[in-house]
């Protein structure tokens, strides 16, 4: 199309007239409409985030298998042993390149200032499941050293060389771990050995990191160990269980407050929408008399309600950004995380409140009776 | 636009043909108890280049005949054949309603009392959206409203906002306005109501040069006795029909025109007329307060026919 054809079906902006005329209340309602969008936005990367520290460990773990004590679906929720034998008998298995053993649980730390919950690790030095990146010092290599998540060392004001009561017993911290925040509970690393001389059983150990030999199959060897009455898991698995057990705990609130965000921005922009409609009713009048259709009032109505979603949406990004370097300088250990697809959601969710709200002042512009234009006075 | 007209219109060889013909045309609102007839079983014949004004009491029916007239307000009963610029003939009443909104853009234009304009969009704009709802877009719509401003002597105004105009400036651009697509029939509904006197003449002055000069039919309510002078023909609707009255009389309190229907009241050798007994009692308080215009002479006859 030519520049001059398209001036020639070019119409007289009516929405975007009708948009500028009080800038003011055009601002205030898409800023409204930006704050419950952000809302939306901050409880579910909020809750994306969450979901990404409880499972960092699982994450994290490098073996092929895990043999868990029998029943166990989550590694630090449900803490069991594996006897001897077992771990004997796995050793023994063809196909096992290595079976790292390792103990996890959660722990309450005695500090000077108060008590701290930690998900505390132990595994062998050098072996599968200990700290994946340190931020200083170095891993936990004898029985009276730790390696604590820098964030927690940061909040409690630990450094690397002090002294932390585990167990009862005074542990010397040689090294601050980074991404290891795991939600409520950061980790705290430690050998294997210094966790079953405090836990008084030696010889079993809470479960084991299988490393296959090349080409073995998972399946097979999985197969393989439950036959010998083993409870084999996939690192999958694990991660699946403790986002689970998260969800159980925290996804309905968290549900339930991005529910009640979505309805709180819905009424927002309804109350928006229906206000703009009630203050135009008169324009709007006006053009019907003048033989404007209901479907280019409905587009008037309709327009003026998405662009002020639209801009909500930008707003909503400007004011999320802002409350996630807030979040991010006071509360660390609550990351938010949006993602690709929490974004498309929330303008799904968007256009969703958009076209609920537009709807009853569109039906309400349909029976507008263009008579009235002619009885209103100013 | 029309060939300018040099000649009268009454001196014209032949008869104008008819614009608007109503026939028995009656709206009650509501049902049951609460029914109002608006207007009953009306008949009116007008001929384009024919301005005609409505008056009567208030809540005589006026603005409701108006509506009907526009296609704004669906009778109960009648018919309302209004005749194209090209022969072509509708009437209003039987229309479907999906048809009502084309029809208003190309059979009239309305002028409303409080000018009715978008205070959002410029003079301009305010002309050309009504252009764009008949389908004249982009540079054509603009032009149109530029061309209409200067008619009606505003060109210099084309990018001011109604809130910065004048309420004569904001009439004429409303009258513009109802130019804008070129309809057969104007109608307007008190168009002189919030205007001072001398911009009422001038208002209704605007109005007879527009019918005289592109052979449009106006149709205009008001209580303003100033349009007089400019119509053609006087009608008086009372209780939704129309009366013959032979005088009339203007209220020295409210300066309603009011019909010789009842008694008259002698007054200092004057008979006056009252539109209701507030002002009468209003009139008796404190005579010395009130001009008399009129009193005891007759006005022009005043028909309430139906042709011509
Ligand atoms: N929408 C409506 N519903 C019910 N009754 C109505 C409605 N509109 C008008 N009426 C009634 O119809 C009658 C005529 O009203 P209308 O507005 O046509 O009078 P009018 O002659 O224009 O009066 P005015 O000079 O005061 O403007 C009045 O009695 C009025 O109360
Ligand atoms: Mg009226």
């Amino acid at each position: 199309m030519s520049v001059r054809e398209r001036r020639s079906t070019v119409k007289v902006p009516v929405t975007r007239r009708l948009l500028a005329q009080r800038p003011v209340r055009t601002a205030a309602g898409a800023l409204g409409i930006g704050l419950a969008l952000m809302l939306m936005l901050l409880l579910s990367g909020l809750w994306e985030g969450v979901q990404q520290r409880i499972t960092a460990y699982e994450d994290h773990l490098g073996a092929d298998l895990v043999v868990v004590p029998s029943g166990t679906e989550n590694l630090f929720a449900d803490p069991g042993s594996v006897p001897a034998q077992a771990i004997a008998a796995v050793r023994r298995t063809r196909g096992v390149a290595a079976a790292d053993p390792i103990r996890t649980l959660y722990l309450i730390l005695d500090l000077s200032h108060g008590k701290a919950a930690v998900a505390a690790v132990a595994s062998v030095p050098g072996g599968r499941g200990g700290p994946w990146r340190m931020e200083t010092g170095r891993q936990p290599r004898t029985t009276d050293e730790v390696a604590v998540d820098a964030s927690f060392a940061d909040e409690h004001g630990v450094v690397v060389g002090d002294q932390l009561p585990v167990l009862g017993h005074r542990m010397r911290v040689v090294g601050l771990t980074a991404d290891s925040a795991v939600f409520m509970t950061p980790l705290l690393f430690t050998t294997e050995a210094a966790m079953s001389q405090m836990l008084r059983a030696p010889g079993s150990t809470g479960a084991l990191l299988l490393t296959l030999s090349p080409g073995a199959g998972p399946d097979r060897i999985s197969a393989t160990l439950r036959a010998r009455g083993l409870t084999v898991r996939t690192p999958a698995q694990l991660h699946t269980a403790a986002l689970d057990l998260a969800t159980r705990i925290y996804g309905s609130p968290v549900r339930l407050m991005v529910a009640v965000a979505f309805a709180a921005g819905t009424l927002i922009v309804a109350l928006v929408a229906h206000t703009r409609v009630s203050e135009q009713q008169r324009d709007l009048g006006v053009l019907k008399a003048l033989g404007a259709t209901p479907g280019r009032l409905r587009r008037i109505a309709l327009g003026e309600t998405a662009s002020l979603t639209l801009g909500g949406a930008g707003a909503a990004l400007l004011l999320l950004e802002v409350a996630r370097r807030v979040l991010a300088w006071s509360f660390p250990s609550f990351p938010v995380v949006v993602t690709p697809r929490t974004l498309v959601i929330a303008g799904a969710a968007a256009a969703a409140m958009a076209l609920l709200a537009a709807w009853l002042p569109a039906r309400r512009l349909a029976r507008l009776d263009p008579a009235t234009a002619f009885r209103s006075r100013r | 636009m029309n060939a300018p007209n040099d000649v009268p219109r009454h001196e014209r060889a032949a008869p104008a043909p008819s614009a608007v013909t109503v026939r028995g045309l009656t709206k009650a609102y509501g049902r049951g108890a609460t029914e109002v007839v608006a207007v009953r079983d009306v008949d009116l014949t007008i001929v384009s280049g024919e301005v005609v004004l409505v008056m009567g009491p208030s809540g005589s029916g006026k603005t409701t005949l108006l509506l009907m007239l526009g296609a704004l307000l669906r009778p109960t009963s009648g018919s309302i054949v209004v005749t194209g610029r090209d022969g072509t003939r509708v009437d209003v009443a039987a229309e479907p309603e999906k048809a009502l909104p084309a029809l208003r853009t190309r059979s009239f234009g309305f002028i409303f009392q409080d000018y009715a304009l978008l205070d959002a969009l410029t003079a301009a704009e305010n002309i050309a959206v009504a252009a764009n709802l008949a389908g004249t877009k982009g540079a054509a719509a603009r032009q149109r409203a530029l061309t209409l401003l200067e008619r009606v002597g505003l060109a210099h105004r084309a990018a001011a906002r109604p809130t910065e105009l004048s309420g004569g400036e904001q009439q004429r651009v409303a009258v513009a306005r109802a130019l804008a697509n070129d309809p057969p029939v104007l109608l307007a509904d008190e168009p002189t109501a919030n205007l001072d006197a001398s911009r009422g003449r001038d208002l209704a002055r605007l109005l007879r040069r527009l019918a005289d000069e592109d052979e449009r039919c106006i149709v205009i309510v008001s209580h303003d006795d100033r349009l007089r002078e400019v119509a053609d023909r006087v009608l008086w609707l009372e209780d939704g029909r129309f009366k013959t009255v032979t005088d009339l009389f203007i209220d020295p309190v409210c300066q309603m025109p009011v019909a010789a229907t009842g008694p008259a009241f002698e007054w200092a050798g004057r008979s006056l007329r009252f539109c209701s007994a507030g002002c009468r009692s209003e009139f008796i308080n404190d005579p010395g307060r009130f001009r008399i215009t009129t009193g005891g002479q007759p006005g022009a006859e005043i028909t309430g026919g139906a042709g011509l």
